[in-house]
């Protein structure tokens, strides 16, 4: 198990789902290590605790060879930024280009930060939490070009 | 400028843009190419055309109200998409499935398997076109033989391409009598097919040039990208969900795993062949060995029942016809999901395709998009 192998040589917490929490301080070191271990990137993916002001960044990576998986998680304070994957897994360009679209997050040293699956100059992260959804959908002018 | 013809210096840097309305790309991509003369110096693909916000109608609907949804993701093969969702529900709050349920659950994946690839077979041979006078032909064959797979969906479940067949602890529909000589007739037709349509393609001098050595991916690009499904089985990585996590009752059944090293557009295909006869394979044995059980281990859902999971997280992954379809789902103990990420697999393979295609020319573009099989439905969410 090569998750225990992590687990004993940074001394992480693991949930009662089975998922470890690493601290953003040790990233690269982390991450680092999980490379060797596990080629395979599945998903990176965020969620959102407003009361708690703080953000869950989780990864899923597998080694296809012994089918093992492994998911962790760091917390990330609101204003704070993490650094980027990219860096390990060529993957993570676009998973954490969609994480920013979709919750606002910033990642540092990303080569191509943009939004991805919405508009460019839209406004908002939907998936957070205290964005607003029971509001009426902004008309667009054609004469003007402009909502 | 010369009158209205502009002259280009050679060396000279062209963008191009592809999409989103371009027959070829099976959907709504754009793509920017940037072009030094016939050559492909940077590709960017633009997405999101088709993103309806599927995540978030998953934090507002309960967990019953969301799985018709989820047939409109990956549209070429909605039963794979609930299973699933269905399985990662199951694990969440402990809820038993009769062994009866599992095997039509199987059963009708894998036929849907093997109906996302006949539409990806025509189309792919669609786009390219010249390859068999016109491509037409062979479109039209695949898609006569998928219809008769779809007839099966009909009589089963009243529609053909959202069945809605699953529910959280079983299924809803019972197989309906006759379906065995149905399916057997059915079955030996497409696998004659499927022959018949390989040994034409591969014995084609045109489609060999254009397949074979175009767009290789080396493995640990692949693993890096996160690419799944016959993209990574394609490249020499022999890993299938179906065999290493077996999830339902695919540990029952017996099959292989189709692998080839080549990673070109050529290799891919032949994975995806091979698939649907694995496919085919299973079904039989489905059939064969259906147990006498319930189909369903909850009330049917005509009564408002509110499944409330305990609190914890979850993700559970499948091998739908695309690569690893999973769902991470994150429960604070109420009827509807705090977080609901959809890990679709057309979204990762989709990410490689810059790498594939620098230094190929814009020719190639419609071969190698065609042969990561991308459903746009899936990418954008």
């Amino acid at each position: 198990m090569k998750k225990e192998i992590l687990k004993k040589e940074f001394n992480l917490e693991e949930t009662k789902d089975g998922i470890l929490i690493f601290p953003v301080k040790e990233f690269y070191h982390f991450m680092e290590k999980v490379k060797g271990l596990f080629p395979y990137l599945s998903f990176i993916t965020a969620c959102h605790f407003p009361e708690r002001k703080e953000f869950e960044i989780i990864y899923c990576v597998r080694d296809p060879q012994s089918g093992e998986t492994l998911i962790f998680k760091t917390f990330l304070k609101e204003d704070e930024e993490i650094p980027s994957a990219y860096k390990f897994y060529k993957g993570a360009d676009w998973m954490e280009r969609e994480i920013y679209d979709l919750f606002g997050v910033k990642f540092k040293n990303h080569p191509d930060l943009r939004r991805i699956l919405l508009p460019e100059d839209w406004e908002g992260h939907p998936l957070r939490k205290d964005y607003e959804i029971n509001r009426a959908p902004e008309k667009y002018d054609y004469r003007k070009k402009q909502y | 400028m010369e009158g209205n013809i502009r002259v280009f210096e050679p060396e000279e840097e062209i963008v191009l843009n592809m999409g989103p309305q371009h027959p070829s790309t099976h959907g709504v991509l754009r793509l920017i190419l940037k072009l030094s003369g016939e050559k492909i110096v940077d590709a960017k693909p633009d997405i999101g055309f088709l993103h309806r916000g599927v995540e978030k109608l998953g934090e507002t609907y309960t967990y019953i109200q969301f799985l018709p949804m989820l047939d409109r993701n990956d549209y070429l093969s909605a039963t794979t998409n609930e299973f699933g969702y269905v399985l990662a529900v199951e694990k969440l709050a402990n809820i038993p499935v009769p062994e009866r349920a599992q095997y039509i659950r199987v059963l009708f994946s894998e036929l849907s398997r093997i109906a996302s690839h006949l539409v990806w077979l025509g189309t792919f041979c669609l786009d390219l076109g010249g390859a068999l006078g016109g491509g037409t032909t062979i479109f039209l064959y695949c898609f006569r033989e998928r219809e008769k797979i779809l007839d099966i969906f009909e009589k089963m479940t009243g529609s053909r391409l959202h069945p809605h067949l699953m529910q959280i602890g079983g299924v809803r529909y019972d197989v309906y009598p006759g379906i065995e000589k149905d399916l057997k007739e059915i079955l030996k037709d497409v696998e004659d097919k499927i022959n018949e349509y390989e040994e034409m393609l591969v014995n084609n001098p045109v489609f060999i040039d254009r397949t074979k050595g175009v767009g290789v991916l080396p493995k640990e690009v692949a693993m890096e990208y996160g690419c799944s499904g016959p993209v990574l089985r394609g490249s020499g990585v022999k890993f299938d969900l179906r065999k290493a996590v077996p999830y339902s009752s695919y540990d029952k059944f017996d099959f292989d795993v189709p692998c080839f090293d080549g990673g070109d557009v050529f290799d891919r295909f032949r994975v995806r062949m091979e698939e649907m006869r694995q496919s085919i394979k299973i079904i039989r044995q489905a059939l064969d060995g259906l147990p006498e059980d319930p189909i369903s281990s909850q009330m049917p859902v005509k009564v408002k029942v509110a499944i409330k999971p305990p609190p914890g997280e979850v993700y559970v992954a499948i091998e739908s016809p695309r690569g690893e379809l999973g769902y991470y789902i994150y429960s604070d103990g109420k009827p509807v999901a705090y977080r609901m990420k959809i890990r679709a697999p057309s979204f990762s393979n989709l990410s490689v395709l810059p790498f594939l295609l620098k230094g190929h020319l814009v020719a190639d573009v419609v071969a190698i998009l065609g042969s990561l099989d991308p459903v746009f439905g899936d990418v954008d969410r």
